[in-house]
């Protein structure tokens, strides 16, 4: 039978999607993994970078300070950080190195939208909220943060589609998650389970790439137009 | 208003990601809970012969993390090469293979037939002899830890067992010595060479020459004249379907057949295996009195396997624990 006839067989077959290491087990790991990595960059990030895109200062330093995460290879990163904290599981998050190495990669997209929408949102605004007596915090918050608000969802979006697919290669460290299928089935030469794998986390993108999308309009028609 | 409706669409998006997150909680974790189950109830020193559970853990071929997850505790049990400098370095415990479920890969010479000679036999038997698994993985540890020169490490092991200066008889004309290109082999190579040197040949070093592949066909063809090999996998690169016997006189004498059809005599199998192997860290060793791998079968907790994601379905892993040994993995 054909590759795609043996792929179809296996993403059908109820067996694959059962227990431990069934396909609904690894979805909900994955969706685990990477959405609380993704949290984790957001709160480190996120408040950093919408300060210093207020104060329009230290953009281009923070950048190339967050950029560290994407620079390295995220597999380079992920064997040194199981180096230092080993393989085991930490409560909430999951595999500790997989969650460090994706937090990592997620807070360069997460910083550099903030960042520059924060720091982006036109003068005349922040002259207003001034003129109307709102304190700097204010400003940030109630003013630039809601005018930005749609390239603060995109960053989210670049963050968490990067996190999905690449989240995959926690597999090679022993981490559970939708990679298990592309390293185990390439392990055993079942090139099914190898493509079946690698169209779930296509999926899983996809769709996290379109719900934060449909957000991202939203919060664009209903944030202040500039 | 907007603001309202902004924050509600993070709340929900929010939400549904901590849902996600808190989901489930891993195999890991209730691995340990087990464990810690089996720990408290098994206190008593009642010794089950078999039926012991190890959890197993995908991460890779005795490579960086699977030493690391040892290391940090996070598996008890490692598939490694037995061979492995870092089991000297961190004086892991290699259980025996005391059911003999790995295949024989014994370090042994291939020599190209029309090179052979009684004479040089007896040369490379007499490196062959001394050389225990042991010892080769304190040689690797020389080389991977200390940075020591394979020249340097392989003069002071010789100089160490008396073998050179060669007493033996003497050696006359020129021998190219080859090596496959990872350290190890370096060393082995090395060992014959000085050896060769002092028995009075001269020997042309062809070291690193690639991978079994490049270098048994170069030995067929005369390009070298001898290399070190292991038992096992060469009987497999001759013949892959050959079944590979765990006692080596047998292993062995099946490589002699397979070897002579392609013009290849081999000396003495050294005691040495480069082949896979159980390690633990001496805490555990001690702590469940853990010397061969049966005894992994008296251990109450259940503890936790790393290796190759191919494990679960390879005879030399779990299914050779399962089989041979006993021992459930889940």
């Amino acid at each position: 039978m054909s590759l795609l006839g043996d792929v179809y067989e296996w993403m059908t077959d109820a067996d694959s999607w059962r227990g431990n290491s069934g396909i609904t087990h690894r979805l909900v790991e994955h969706a685990r993994y990477t959405a609380t990595a993704t949290i984790a960059a957001v709160v480190i990030a996120g408040p950093i970078a919408a300060w210093l895109g207020h104060k329009r200062r230290f953009g281009t330093l923070g950048m190339n300070i967050a950029n560290i995460g994407q620079t390295l290879p995220t597999f380079a990163i992920l064997v040194l950080v199981v180096q230092v904290v080993g393989t085991g599981d930490a409560p909430v998050v999951g595999p500790l190195a997989l969650f460090l190495a994706m937090t990592l990669l997620a807070i360069p997209p997460i910083f550099t939208n903030v960042y520059t929408g924060v720091a982006n949102v036109d003068d005349a605004y922040r002259d207003a909220a001034r003129g109307l007596g709102m304190t700097s915090r204010q400003q940030l918050l109630r003013a630039e943060v809601p005018i930005a608000a749609p390239l603060l969802v995109t960053g989210l979006r670049i963050a968490l589609v990067q996190v999905i697919a690449t989240a995959t290669i926690g597999a090679y460290a022993g981490t559970g998650g939708l990679g298990r299928f592309i390293i185990d089935g390439f392990a055993l030469q079942d090139y099914p389970q190898v493509f079946g794998g690698a169209l779930l986390v296509a999926g899983l993108a996809i769709i996290g790439d379109r719900v934060l999308v449909a957000v991202e309009r939203h919060v664009g028609v209903n944030s202040p137009r500039i | 208003m907007r603001r309202r409706l902004l924050y509600t669409a993070s709340l929900t998006l929010l939400v549904a990601l901590g849902a996600a997150a808190c989901g489930d909680d891993g195999e890991s974790s209730s691995a340990t809970t087990t464990a810690a189950v089996a720990t408290t109830a098994g206190g008593a020193a009642t010794t089950a012969a078999a039926g012991a559970t190890l959890t197993f853990k995908p991460l890779d071929a005795g490579g960086p993390l699977t030493k690391a997850a040892l290391t940090k505790g996070d598996i008890q049990v490692a598939l490694v090469f037995t061979s492995d400098a870092d089991i000297a370095v961190n004086k892991w415990i290699l259980l025996e293979d005391d059911k003999k479920l790995q295949p024989a890969e014994n370090l042994i010479p291939a020599i190209k037939k029309t090179a052979d000679s009684a004479n040089l036999r007896a040369a490379l038997d007499a490196v062959s002899k001394p050389l225990t698994t042991a010892e080769l993985t304190e040689l690797n540890r020389q080389q991977s830890q200390d940075k020591s020169d394979s020249a340097a490490i392989a003069k002071a092991w010789l100089a160490k067992n008396k073998l050179v200066p060669y007493a033996g008889t003497k050696l006359t004309g020129t021998l190219k010595v080859g090596s496959t290109n990872f350290g190890e082999q370096e060393i082995v190579a090395e060992l014959y060479a000085q050896v060769l040197e002092s028995a009075g040949a001269k020997v042309d070093r062809k070291f690193k020459l690639g991978n079994r592949e490049v270098v048994a066909p170069a030995l067929e063809k005369g390009d070298i004249d001898l290399y070190p090999e292991y038992v096992g996998s060469y009987t497999s690169f001759l013949n892959k379907d050959a079944t590979i016997p765990t006692d080596v006189a047998a292993a062995v004498t099946q490589l002699t057949t397979l070897a002579a059809a392609k013009g290849v005599v081999l000396g003495a199998a050294a005691p040495a295996e480069d082949k896979n192997g159980f390690v633990v860290t001496s805490a555990t060793a001690t702590k469940y009195k853990l010397a061969k791998t049966s005894d992994l079968a008296t251990v109450k907790d259940t503890l936790v396997l790393g290796g190759p994601p191919e494990c679960p379905q390879r005879p030399y892993c779990a299914i050779g624990l399962n089989k041979t040994y006993g021992l459930t993995i889940k």
